[in-house]
């Protein structure tokens, strides 16, 4: 059985990982120190909490194989759900695990046998208790505890106008690749943000086939970078320009004509350009939005620009282009959703299923020819020709690529992750000086800590309460009892046998 | 609790043991030696039941109700070496007649608890899950001590030259009776059409063992009256 826990992140998320109790379902009387099994249809937030409040020492969530089933109104609750789990840390162990047949038939027995708390005399709870099977779940393995050497990884390459590099103008392409939810491991992140990488990558694809040829070479410098650690106040992109502009003698950064931030663009028809500060006329930001809209305007697509300021009182940033504007880059993030805490992002149900890969497709589409127009200065209609245009069939190995695997920030943890190191191939064959940059938390003020235990095995045990074992023992007490007796009249009965044997032979002679 | 429930299944397999020995007139012969050394001979014969077994009878795969019932009754046969085994012993032990039996009996069904029976109770019985399998191998256990006490005493009819020639031929049967008596299951499978299961299994398995002690005690009562007669 495969189950996945919760991360103790900084403070939200459980802090225990350890298993060893009775099980019980919601309906059950009482769930004090006991293991509860929910289905996630089933749980609320506010029975999240009441949960938490009875003394419940586990939880177990139970999600259906097949989270795509669930209608609107459902994954609004669960979104409710994982909200409330992640609103604070939590002394219980939680785990989540998909419904196998298993887990259903421990489910259902669990809820028809052990809900028998509440008897209207004590013989009769004890009657019952003697007579019914108790479930305990077991979950060993080690106490979670805090990953002591993590890393992260940005994955940055870089695609070199024509001309003097350190004279021209860059585009920066930014889109961070980790994955966020309730439970670490279902972290797929299919559409927020396995969507942006997709896009970042196929620009890449498609900059590398133009920067390739001399006639179509540009006099502009493309920059991209897949930041880790988005869900974690982009890490990625403040360490990116901690490195790039603190440090005197890069270049890299300079004189941007404005950083483009992908995020969760697999759906909808409204692509909306979140800004810190509207772009100036005749800036090559607002350029690119124009180009942006007409390419729109031709596949049907609205674009909006929607303007948040940044709050500089908050510690944490809503969009990641935040971190490039609070740097006085030009900066905006390109996104489908209205605002930064719609829930949709950092969901477990959002997997690589949430992806509509047509949609996903023609917005790919768009954003390239958009910045090609925007790179070319021309309004060429098919700019993307043949070897060029976004083809379904690519997009969708690449969204199978990234989101076929939980990419919570603990998992991609380490030098030699296979997920980071396939970008860094991607990006080193796509473009030049193409490198991974790791990096960690402050040793003396940490921004951030994650910690282990993201999967365990669960084993459950039909067990019998204490007192069944002492009802067997006086049984087995009187039965040594009676053997005892048989044994001591031994010669009696053996008398008697033997007046009951010696008549019969008396016949036989 | 879990080790509770281990104790209860060893008190409930090794009790009637105790019991035996204690309550039946062994310790004032000095028998524990004698026990001890009967225990030997048992695991010599046990070893040379497996070389013969691991000679002549290839491994078969699969679970146990796939192999045919005639292979498993050839190899049956060869637990006449636990007749073999008792008589050598028997001829060995100094004592009068129920006295040779007890320890005879009593040394051998010791052995094979302790070595059949101890480990899987050892590892299972201590566990969380609860199961009535340990219940039932621990009844098994004293099923096993009356079948081991039965055969004892037949071996032991079976040489007396003073045995009436009429009951010989029974003493023979019960005799076979009890060295096949492992294939009960399997018999049982093959004529009801399902393997009894359980606490089923063990009264199917108890019936026939209580109704052999029956006439096997009614032989050797008829014969002692005989002798003093």
């Amino acid at each position: 059985m495969q189950i996945l826990a919760n991360p103790a992140k900084r403070d939200i998320g459980s802090r225990s990982s350890l298993v060893n109790l009775e099980a019980r379902t919601l309906d059950a009387p009482s769930l004090a120190r006991r293991c509860v099994l929910a289905r996630l249809a089933d749980l609320t937030p506010s029975l999240y909490q009441q949960l938490i409040s009875q003394g419940a020492a586990a939880l177990v969530v139970l999600l259906p194989s097949n989270l795509l089933v669930l209608s609107d109104e459902q994954q609004k609750l669960v979104h409710d759900v994982e909200e409330a789990m992640l609103e604070g840390d939590t002394q219980i162990a939680v785990y989540l695990a998909y419904e196998t047949q298993e887990l259903t038939d421990i489910y259902e027995s669990v809820r028809t046998s052990t809900n028998t708390d509440s008897a209207s005399s004590a013989a009769a709870a004890l009657l019952s208790s003697l007579s019914s099977d108790g479930y305990q779940i077991v979950v060993g393995g080690s106490q979670s505890k805090q990953i002591s050497d993590m890393s992260i990884a940005n994955v940055q390459g870089k695609l070199s106008g024509y001309g003097a590099e350190e004279q021209l103008p860059t585009i920066a392409v930014v889109a961070y690749y980790d994955a966020f939810g309730a439970a670490p491991e279902l972290a797929m992140g299919g559409d927020s943000n396995g969507s942006g990488i997709v896009v970042l990558l196929e620009l890449a694809r498609i900059l590398s086939r133009l920067y390739s040829s001399p006639r179509t070479h540009p006099r502009l410098n493309v920059a991209f970078l897949l930041s880790g650690g988005g869900y974690i106040n982009y890490q990625g992109s403040k360490k990116f320009l901690e490195d790039h502009l603190d440090a005197s003698d890069s270049s890299f950064l300079s004189e941007t004509h404005f950083t483009l931030c992908l995020d969760t663009l697999g759906n909808g028809n409204t692509l909306r350009l979140h800004v810190s500060k509207r772009p100036k006329e005749n800036s090559p930001g607002h350029h690119f939005y124009e180009t942006l809209e007409s390419a729109g305007v031709k596949e049907g697509i609205s674009i909006e620009m929607v303007h948040r300021k940044i709050n500089l009182q908050e510690d944490t940033q809503a969009w990641e282009h935040e971190k490039y504007s609070m740097r006085r880059l030009p900066a905006f993030t390109l996104s489908r959703l209205t605002g930064p805490k719609t829930g949709e992002r950092g969901t477990i149900l959002d997997t690589v299923e949430a992806v509509n890969v047509d949609t996903l497709t023609r917005n790919t589409a768009v954003i390239a020819s958009a910045l090609l127009q925007h790179i070319y200065n021309t309004s060429i209609d098919d700019i993307l020709e043949d070897g060029l245009s976004v083809t379904k069939e690519s997009i969708t190995s690449w969204i199978d690529l990234i989101a076929s695997q939980p990419r919570s920030p603990q998992l991609l943890s380490g030098k030699n992750n296979p997920l980071v190191s396939t970008l860094h191939q991607v990006l080193l064959r796509y473009t030049n000086e193409a490198h991974i940059n790791y990096f960690k938390a402050d040793k003396r003020d940490p921004e951030w800590a994650f910690y282990d235990v993201t999967r365990a095995v669960m084993a459950t045990y039909a067990v019998k309460p204490a007192a069944f074992d002492f009802f067997l023992t006086i049984a087995i007490l009187g039965y040594l009892g009676i053997i005892y007796m048989l044994l001591q009249y031994f010669p009696m009965i053996y008398a008697l046998m033997s007046r009951l044997a010696v008549p019969q032979k008396a016949k036989v002679h | 609790m879990t080790f509770f429930h281990f104790g209860n299944c060893i008190a409930l397999a090794y009790g009637p043991y105790v019991l035996t020995y204690k309550y039946s007139g062994m310790p004032e012969y000095g028998a524990f030696w004698k026990c001890a050394q009967v225990a030997g001979m048992y695991i010599l014969t046990q070893l040379c039941k497996m070389l013969l077994l691991a000679t002549f009878f290839p491994t078969t795969d699969g679970p146990p109700e796939n192999a045919s019932f005639i292979l498993e009754l050839v190899k049956t046969t060869v637990d006449f070496g636990d007749v073999m085994g008792m008589s050598v012993v028997m001829s060995r032990v100094s004592g009068s007649g129920h006295i040779k039996v007890l320890i005879t009996g009593l040394g051998w069904a010791a052995a094979d608890l302790l070595l059949t029976r101890t480990l899987p109770l050892w590892v299972g019985a201590r566990g969380l899950e609860f199961d009535w399998k340990y219940i039932q191998i621990s009844l098994d256990a004293n099923i096993s001590l009356v079948h081991h006490l039965n055969l004892a005493l037949l071996v032991w009819l079976w040489w007396r030259t003073d045995l009436a020639s009429t009951v010989r031929p029974i003493v023979a049967v019960l005799i076979s009776g009890c060295v096949y008596r492992p294939l009960l299951p399997q018999l049982l499978s093959l004529l009801l059409g399902s393997r009894p299961l359980g606490f089923t299994l063990l009264a199917a398995c108890a019936t026939p063992t209580i109704c052999t002690a029956l006439i096997a005690n009614n032989i050797f009562m008829t014969h002692n009256s005989n002798l003093r007669s």
